[in-house]
Parts: C-alpha cells; structure tokens; sequence
C-alpha cells in the first residue's frame, strides 16, 4: 500500500513542506497581527507591528466591552441565527420530506424551484420594494423571513438527498403501527435526519451571522450582529487600531468556537453535499 | 406502485410553508418587481413612479460606473475563479500526500469561512496599509522596497488588491472540495498504472483529472458564482473606491440604492442576475459534458 510507506525526507518533499509552512504563515500571520496589535496603546498599534508590546495593556478589552455595541451585536446575531435556523430545519426538511417520498411531476417541478435558487441571485431592490409594501423593513420578522428564503434552496437540497437514502420501509412500517403522517414525520423520520440537520444548521447559522448585505439594505444598525457592530466601531475609532483589533478578536472568537466544534460537521457536510450530490 | 394507503401519509401540506415563503419572498419579487426597472422610481417618485420603458438601461450603458462595475466584476470572477482553482487543486493535491500536519493546515486555510467579509476587509486594510502594513515593511526588510505599493488607494492596483484577498477567504472550501474528490479515487488505479509504467504526468492526465472532473465542475461553479456576488469584500475594503476602480456589481447597486434611485438600481441589479444566470448554467452545461463515469 502506497499509503503506508514510511515518511522519508527527499529534495522534492522537503520543498512541500516549506510550501505548506508559506501558506499556513499567510493565514496566521493576519491573525497574529490582530492579537499584537489588540494588547499595544494606540501609537504602537498605529505601526502595525509583528512584535509583542512589552507592557501588554489588557484595558483595551475593557473599553472595548464599554463602548462597542459587542453585547448588542452578540443578542441580534444569536437570536436571528437561532430563530432562522430552527425555521429553516423545519420549513426545508418537511418539504423535503415530500420532495423525496413522492415521485410524481409536481415534486420535481417544486424541486427544481428550490434548486434554481442556488445559482440566480435574489433581486435585492424588487424585495426592498416589496418589504416596504408589507412594512417588514427595519424589523427582526423580515430579516427572518428573507433569511429563511435565501436559505431554503441550499437546506431543501441537502434535505431531499439525504431522505433519499432513508429506507421507505421505515415509514411502511410506521404507519402500519398507525402513525398519522405527522407522528410519522416529527417522532419517526426527523430524528433519523440529526447528521444532515447539524450540518445544515451551522450553514444556515453561519450565512445569517456573516451576512453583509441584507442587513445594510433591510436592517437599522441596532439590529446588526456582532460583525457589522466591529465594522460600526471602526467607523468611529478608526485612529485607535489597538481598539479596533480588540474588538475584533473578541468579535471573531465565537466565531472560532463555534468553527472547533463544527469543522468536523461543515467539512462532511460540504464533501457530501457536493461530490456525492 | 406505492399504495394508496401509503401516500396519504404524505400530505401535499408539507410543503406548502416553502413554497408560499420562497415564492412570496424570492421569486414574486423576482419576476413581478421587476416593473421598478422600468420605472422612475426614487424617494422623489417614491409613492408615484411612472414607466420610462428602457431608459434606466439606457442611463446604465451610457455612465462610465456601470461600464465599469461590469468590467470589474468580470476581471475579478475570472481572475479569483482561475487562482482559486489553480492554487486550491494544488493544495489539496499535495494535503492528500504525506505532508505532515495536513490536518492543521486544512483546519487553517478553512477559518476564513466562518468570519465575516467585513471583519476580514478590516484586516486586510491594516495589512495593507502603505506606511506601517506587515505587507510593505516585509518587501522593505527583504530588500524589495520598490515593489511596496499603495494597495488600496493606487487604482491600477486597488482591484488586484481586493481579488488577492478574495483568493485568501476563498481557497479553504475549494481545498476542502478537491481534497473529497482526491480521496473518492480508488488507489487501485494508480497501482495498475504504475505496473503499466505510468510517469506522475500521465497518472495525473489520465486517472487524477478524469475523476475528480465532478470535484472540478461543483468548484468552479461555486467559486464562479460567489466572484460574482462579491459584495462585502469590495464594499469592506474601498467601498468601490478608489474613483470607482473597484466599483463591482454589488457595490454599484448599493451606492444607487442609497441615494435612493431605486428604479435605476433594480435596472443595475436585472442585468446583474441575468449575467451570473448565463454565465453559471453555461458554465454547468460545459462540464457535464466533459465529465465521465469509470
């Protein structure tokens, strides 16, 4: 087996991992930078350097949490991802429960709906039209709805694949035991979808969380979420690097949480979702 | 034939809440709301718009921006698609060797996903910046000086700029991608070609590229479509600046909307989705008749 072939250092290979060290350094050092920088007074972070100060000053944080909307963004950002996901995992989930299951034109028609949306882009301006009409500008419910939207073509075709692979015989079963359909869906099939509904879940999290536009074009600024509450701040701080790289690494520190735990989940998600489908 | 007692469990009910959301927020605005880009609509006409018929595709094809924020955008999508392919098979190809620590550096080009366009352009405008960025002292300490740039307010380069840090975000999913593809290619293979007195070229030719064909097609696809819906990354960094040379699509559309010329931008933002639907189903189309099953 070629796989097993004991690890040996040759020219070419030694050239990989000094390769594979450049690129690694591409990504760290951004990061270092903003962790430096975030512990310097102002004048120190205004140069920028790689250096660690040698009296770190620990109090940018503390004004950092004073000032910036950090708590606010970290409430918008949690509740308009929470409630977005559970809306999308039951909207996507149920249709495509339906979608799978039933093989007759009007599921493929309404599957291609959903997948079309994949790939043309939603019209920005024609929704701000419409928002307006049903005064659901500036309000949580709206930004929820479109989040849902946005994210249902993506949640629908992640759904339907994997209920493909659910055996029939399951809900035969369960209704020859004489579940009525929703007991069928809600106690038998949904939690056979847990891997897929994880997966989903972080996605749909994540496009609500680091999403720019809906928010500049849907939203009023105490609605942002925590990434566009630093891109706020730096508005008004933009002279005090120290401050602004403090708030983004508090900023981006849930982010990193959550990535630790759902590498795993986004990065199965995305080989299944993508090679297989 | 499933019987009937089986499919009444099933109930069309399911999924009437995506359908009615999806359709009422997504596609009635779609097709119904594009009547605005053929009106005068603004915050001046805002309750009376009127039709005007082509005008605002007039307008658009006649002003310097929109000329513009289309050659940007293009630029941008075919420069980040070609790098962002090129350079992420590499990496995965070399990950799915024996490098040590793959994992770590899979892990590590993979953050940027999970952090916002606009944090990342924050970052990006310290690295960049002219008198004291990493990336200007680096060139400087290593005797390269003359190549230290004004990377974000020069406009011959401001767009490159902001496409080297769009490869940045966008090379982990890709490597994530071509690393599953790499890994669904039986060893068999290579083994059989290496009896038959294969070189690296040919296995690579021959077994390699033919079956992570599908990897290569749902990439370039997914990476094609996010270069031209590049939105926070531009608007982040120069706002379309400088003197509109990294105006793009999305940048534009904002800049009309928030002056309130909302007739003129849906008109901006008809032609945009009509470009990125041609261009993502050609696109498609392409590959799959290039793919093929072994």
């Amino acid at each position: 087996m070629q796989l097993l072939k004991r690890w040996r250092l040759t020219p070419s290979r030694a050239i990989l991992e000094i390769l594979m060290i450049a690129v690694a350094l591409c990504y760290l050092i951004p990061i270092w930078m903003v962790f430096s920088n975030s512990l310097k007074d102002s004048t120190g972070a205004g140069l920028m350097g790689l250096s660690l100060p040698s009296k770190p000053v620990w109090d940018n944080y503390a004004i950092v949490f004073r000032e910036s909307d950090i708590l606010r963004g970290l409430y918008n950002g949690l509740l308009l991802g929470l409630i977005t996901v559970v809306s999308n995992v039951v909207v996507a989930s149920m249709c495509s429960f339906y979608l799978a299951r039933i093989k007759r034109k009007i599921s493929t028609f309404f599957y291609n709906y959903f997948i079309a949306g994949l790939i043309v882009p939603g019209s920005i301006i024609p929704i701000y039209l419409e928002m307006r009409i049903l005064h659901l500008n500036n309000t949580y419910i709206g930004l929820v709805m479109l989040f849902v939207t946005a994210t249902l073509p993506f949640g629908i075709f992640l759904f339907t694949g994997f209920i493909k692979t659910i055996p029939r015989e399951i809900d035969e079963a369960a209704i020859i035991d004489g579940s009525n359909p929703y007991q069928l869906y809600f106690r038998i099939v949904f939690p056979l979808l847990k891997p897929v509904t994880i997966t989903v879940s972080i996605f749909v999290f994540i496009a609500v969380w680091n999403n720019v536009a809906y928010y500049l074009y849907f939203s009023k600024s105490t609605q942002y979420p925590l990434p566009l509450s630093i891109y706020s701040f730096f508005g008004k701080y933009s002279q005090s690097w120290n401050l602004v790289f403090a708030d983004i690494l508090v900023g981006i520190i849930p982010c990193l949480i959550l990535f630790m735990f759902a590498q795993k989940y986004m990065v199965s998600g995305i080989t299944a979702g993508a090679v297989k489908g | 034939m499933v019987p009937k007692m089986i499919l009444k469990n099933y109930p069309i009910l399911f999924i009437v809440p995506a359908v009615i959301l999806y359709t009422v927020f997504s596609v009635v605005p779609s097709f119904v709301g594009l009547a605005a880009a053929f009106t005068d609509w603004s915050t001046f006409y805002l309750l009376k718009p009127t039709y005007v018929g082509l005008q605002n595709f007039k307008d658009l094809f006649e002003s310097s921006g929109f000329l513009g924020a289309i050659r940007h955008t293009l630029l941008y999508t075919v420069l980040h698609t070609v790098f962002v392919i090129a350079l992420g098979y590499g990496l995965a190809i070399i990950l799915n060797n024996q490098v040590k620590f793959k994992n770590a550096y899979r892990v590590i080009i993979f953050s940027p996903v999970v952090i916002n366009p606009l944090v990342i352009s924050l970052v990006f405008s310290a690295l960049y910046n002219p008198t004291y960025g990493p990336i200007n002292t680096f060139l400087r300490k290593v005797g390269l000086g003359s190549l230290a740039q004004n990377w974000l307010t020069e406009p011959k380069i401001a767009l490159y700029s902001v496409i080297i840090m769009g490869i940045w975000v966008g090379l982990g999913s890709t490597v994530v991608i071509f690393l599953a593809g790499l890994q669904s290619v039986s060893a068999d293979f290579y083994e059989s070609a290496t009896i038959d007195g294969a070189g690296g070229f040919k296995k690579f030719r021959y077994i390699t590229l033919p079956l992570t064909m599908h990897a290569l097609t749902i990439n370039t696809l997914l990476v094609l479509i996010s270069g031209l819906n590049v939105f926070g990354e531009v608007y982040g960094l120069t706002n379309g600046g400088p003197n509109g040379a990294t105006e793009v699509f999305g940048t534009f559309i904002f800049a009309n909307f928030s002056q309130g010329m909302y007739g003129y931008a849906a008109a901006a933002g008809l032609v945009f989705t009509v470009v990125v639907s041609i261009s993502s189903f050609t696109l498609l189309g392409l590959f799959k008749k290039m793919e093929v099953e072994y």
